[in-house]
């Protein structure tokens, strides 16, 4: 089973890296992740907020592996992915279950949702400064 | 690598890339038809990709703390 999970982990983590072209297939994934008619919050929207902002730090890690994103900009993004960890992890902690992971765990769907939008939030003000320095 | 763990592979991986290629609007249409064992893939899937990300987001931290004073 183990094998499996990593296996499909690799996959979703290939198509997300920084270095893809052509990568339509996971900007559905983020559009659908963004649907304003989502209706839905459950275990595979949970994923796709995760691939979303793995593409979010991928692209600002470019961005800033070419010089891109520099200076007050960089500050903005390093400021952007403090906040966005703090939501994932607000014990402080860098690792283990995130906000998100828990929340599902838990089974309320208004909680969820309401963490999963937050989350999406943080996500799309990375993504944001990351694309007004044309990193991609 | 036995068979049915092969199978395994095979299945995750179809997850993966059917949820990229059709976005999660298809999986919540199908909800119903998820089976317990499907749905411990995309929890697993959810647990690496955010372990992944832990990983990311300090790499990140770290390279932007060094842009900044640039």
């Amino acid at each position: 089973m183990k094998r499996m999970l990593i296996a499909g982990a690799l996959a979703l983590a290939a198509l997300a890296g920084a270095g893809c072209s052509g990568c339509a297939p996971l900007n559905r994934v983020v559009e659908a992740v963004n649907a304003p008619s989502r209706t839905v919050i459950d275990d595979k929207a949970v994923l796709a907020a995760e691939v979303a902002y793995a593409a979010a730090l991928d692209t600002v890690l470019a961005g800033v592996a070419d010089g891109r994103i520099k200076g007050q900009d960089a500050a903005r993004a390093r400021d952007a992915i403090v906040a966005a960890e703090r939501f994932r992890h607000p014990d402080g902690a860098t690792a283990g279950p995130t906000t998100l992971q828990l929340a599902l765990k838990a089974g309320n769907a208004t909680d969820l949702r309401a963490k999963f939008n937050a989350f999406r939030a943080l996500t799309a003000q990375l993504a944001a400064i990351a694309a007004a320095n044309g990193a991609s | 690598m036995d068979p049915a763990t092969l199978a395994l592979i095979v299945k995750g991986v179809t997850l993966g890339a059917d949820l990229l290629n059709n976005g999660v609007k298809a999986y919540n249409a199908n909800k119903a038809a998820f089976s317990s064992e499907d749905q411990a893939v995309i929890e697993a899937a959810i647990a690496s990709v955010s372990t992944d990300n832990d990983a990311k987001a300090q790499a990140a931290l770290k390279a932007l703390e060094a842009a900044a004073k640039t």
